[in-house]
């Protein structure tokens, strides 16, 4: 991208209110998980008298089950979950994009199996594999985390990769380098992927999404063993463990998590039109 | 014909692909689940000694652990063929037994779910077309999305949390008052739909805003078309304009989505079910996956692989009769 694109993409960000409003989400996000864990440092210790505290100066939004300040782990759990729902994102889109590419370009009996592998992921339902997944391979580990999430998140991005590779592949330049004898592989990634980068980095957005919803919906239900401060196991504690959700003065413990993950969610997902409307001059009417 | 008999084929696959994914996902796993299993019924105290403990363990699992892992696997198959999926560690029922009774509930509230948010969803997008470019449109299609943005299982929460706790307004949990005797009765039918509700509702609220803007943005295309602006010219009234040339020529493709959704009929959401108690498939899946109930996740998820990937199958054949113009095929 040059200079004058970059410029020309801020330009319609700033001008999509939709992707203006995104953004600034989002970078209120990223900003909160990459500085908040060192300006405020998270004390985990009991805290008896402190039981479910209203919301105060001291705890803007009050204190959970065991007293501990709530904005305090919300913001420790936006850099747990912005981690797993980034790394889900990357591994989805990785994986979709290679074997999407190699699927369309190279044809033939390699075509014939990755499409087959595509059909039988894409007819699997996709949150109850994650769940079962989740449920027996116990992990903490982000990465092995945002693996399960993409277990087959990734197959409609390496269908629709693959119908785009077919009607790059005939165009006259991709023609010039087969006839020059470059490797089919150099060919899919330096001639190929190159052209797709602005239809990948949309999907990619669409996978941070989708790893956003599944990944809440696992701690949620607590089948991820809980020793973070990710909303979903807030939500997961408010409902089946401290039994916050039946207190009427425990409010504050259930809400607070439930608008941060709307608020991302929301913010993802305006972001995510409006970098649509970028790369897709078409619909800018 | 040949397309069918592809489409069939690779159902098959997929269901097979399933099947032994589920056996070898359980049975590899460090941490063997029958050990598990013993090691809990001699904590407990269920079982006196180990003996008693491990013939317990044995009857609960459709296949004998200590064959060679092979003879496991056709055990498996032959008992998945003969419908018997071993028997839940919690509760000791057999888990078929258990899929026979949850899967009418989630069937029930789920094909209420898509009808309306279907129906309203299509109703609000055409609207929304007719009235493009007023300020209305702008802040319903910002509402729309925002709604669209919301995971079910969050919106189940909120509902749960006002509707039942702070406003006792809806029963808890459950999918009729356990007092009320099982039957055709006025009574039991109103205790039914008051517990269906909620559950509802939450598929509701968060799917129709999608299926809204879909249709939406296909009637703003439809209505730029010349036949339209003709039937204004001819001074048509404005509902017969909406309905009978937006409205039909907008609505075919909303059915891919609708033929694609079928799957969702029979999965429903096992966070949406757990979260009202709802007795339906998804929450009996949530509940075995906390519990570590091996047997019965493993059979919840292979019936609900089988029944999605049939009903993708069913979906992909009823679609090419209804629009004749889907090229069979690549």
């Amino acid at each position: 991208m040059e200079l004058n694109d970059i410029v020309s993409s801020l330009r319609v960000l700033v001008e999509n209110k939709r992707a203006l409003l995104g953004s600034l989400i989002l970078l209120g996000f990223i900003l909160m998980a990459l500085f908040g864990p060192m300006i405020f440092p998270l004390d985990m210790n009991p805290k008896f008298d402190q039981v479910y505290a209203p919301p105060s100066l001291e705890h803007p939004l009050g204190a959970d089950y065991i007293g501990v300040d709530i904005l305090t782990e919300i913001i420790w759990g936006a850099k747990d979950v912005l981690t797993i729902v980034l790394i889900g994102g990357v591994i989805t889109v990785v994986l979709g994009s290679i074997i999407g590419l190699v699927a369309g370009y190279f044809g033939g009996v390699v075509d014939l199996l990755l499409n087959t592998l595509v059909d039988i992921a894409l007819t699997i339902p996709g949150l109850p594999l994650v769940i079962v997944l989740a449920g027996l391979i116990q992990t903490r580990d982000p990465v092995s985390i945002g693996v399960i999430l993409s277990a087959n998140a990734w197959a409609a991005l390496a269908r629709s990769m693959r119908s785009q590779v077919l009607s790059i592949k005939e165009r006259d330049f991709i023609e010039a380098s087969r006839a020059i004898g470059i490797g089919r592989l150099r060919i899919v990634f330096y001639d190929v992927l190159p052209i797709l980068m602005p239809f990948v980095g949309i999907n990619f957005l669409f996978a941070v999404v989708q790893s956003l919803y599944a990944s809440v919906a696992l701690f949620f239900i607590g089948v991820l063993p809980f020793s973070t401060v990710h909303w979903g196991t807030m939500l997961n504690i408010a409902m089946q463990v401290s039994g916050a959700i039946f207190v009427p003065y425990a409010r504050h413990y259930v809400i607070a998590p439930v608008i941060f993950i709307i608020l991302l969610q929301v913010g993802l997902i305006l972001f995510s039109y409006g970098v649509e409307d970028i790369f897709n001059p078409r619909l800018r009417a | 014909m040949k397309w069918l008999y592809r489409r069939a084929l690779l159902a098959l696959l997929s269901v097979s692909f399933t099947v032994v994914l589920t056996f070898f996902l359980i049975r590899l796993m460090p941490g063997n689940p029958m050990d598990y299993y013993i090691q809990i019924l001699l904590r407990t105290g269920r079982a006196r000694s180990m003996q008693e403990a491990i013939a317990r363990a044995r009857s609960l699992m459709p296949v004998n652990m200590n064959d060679p892992i092979w003879k496991q696997l056709l055990d498996y198959i032959a008992g998945v063929l003969h419908g018997d999926l071993g028997r839940s560690i919690s509760s000791f029922t057999p888990v078929s037994e258990i899929i026979v009774k949850s899967l009418p509930w989630t069937v029930f509230i789920s094909s209420i779910a898509l009808t309306l948010s279907f129906t309203i969803g299509t109703i609000v997008g055409l609207v929304l077309a007719y009235k493009r470019g007023t300020k209305f449109e702008g802040f319903s299609v910002a509402a729309l999305t925002i709604f669209g943005a919301i995971p079910s299982y969050i919106m189940a929460l909120i509902l749960f949390y006002v509707l039942t706790i702070v406003y006792p307004i809806f029963p808890m949990r459950g999918a009729y008052d356990s007092l009320i005797p099982v039957g055709l009765t006025f009574e039991f039918v109103a205790s039914v739909i008051t517990h269906a509700i909620l559950p509802v509702a939450s598929y509701v609220l968060t799917d129709f805003a999608g299926w809204a803007l879909g249709i939406r943005a296909m009637a703003t295309t439809v209505l730029g078309e010349d036949y339209v602006t003709v039937a204004k010219a001819r001074g048509l009234r404005e509902s017969r304009i909406v309905t009978d040339y937006v409205g039909r020529n907008s609505i075919l493709p909303q059915f891919t989505g609708l033929v694609l959704s079928i799957g969702f009929l029979f999965g429903g959401s096992p966070l949406v079910e757990m979260i009202f108690t709802y007795p339906g498939i998804g929450r009996f899946f949530a509940s075995a996956v906390s519990a570590r109930d091996y047997p019965l996740l493993q059979g919840l998820f292979l019936v609900l692989s089988i029944t999605v990937i049939s009903a993708n199958l069913i979906a992909d054949v009823l679609y090419t009769r209804i629009d004749p113009r889907v090229k069979v095929g690549d």
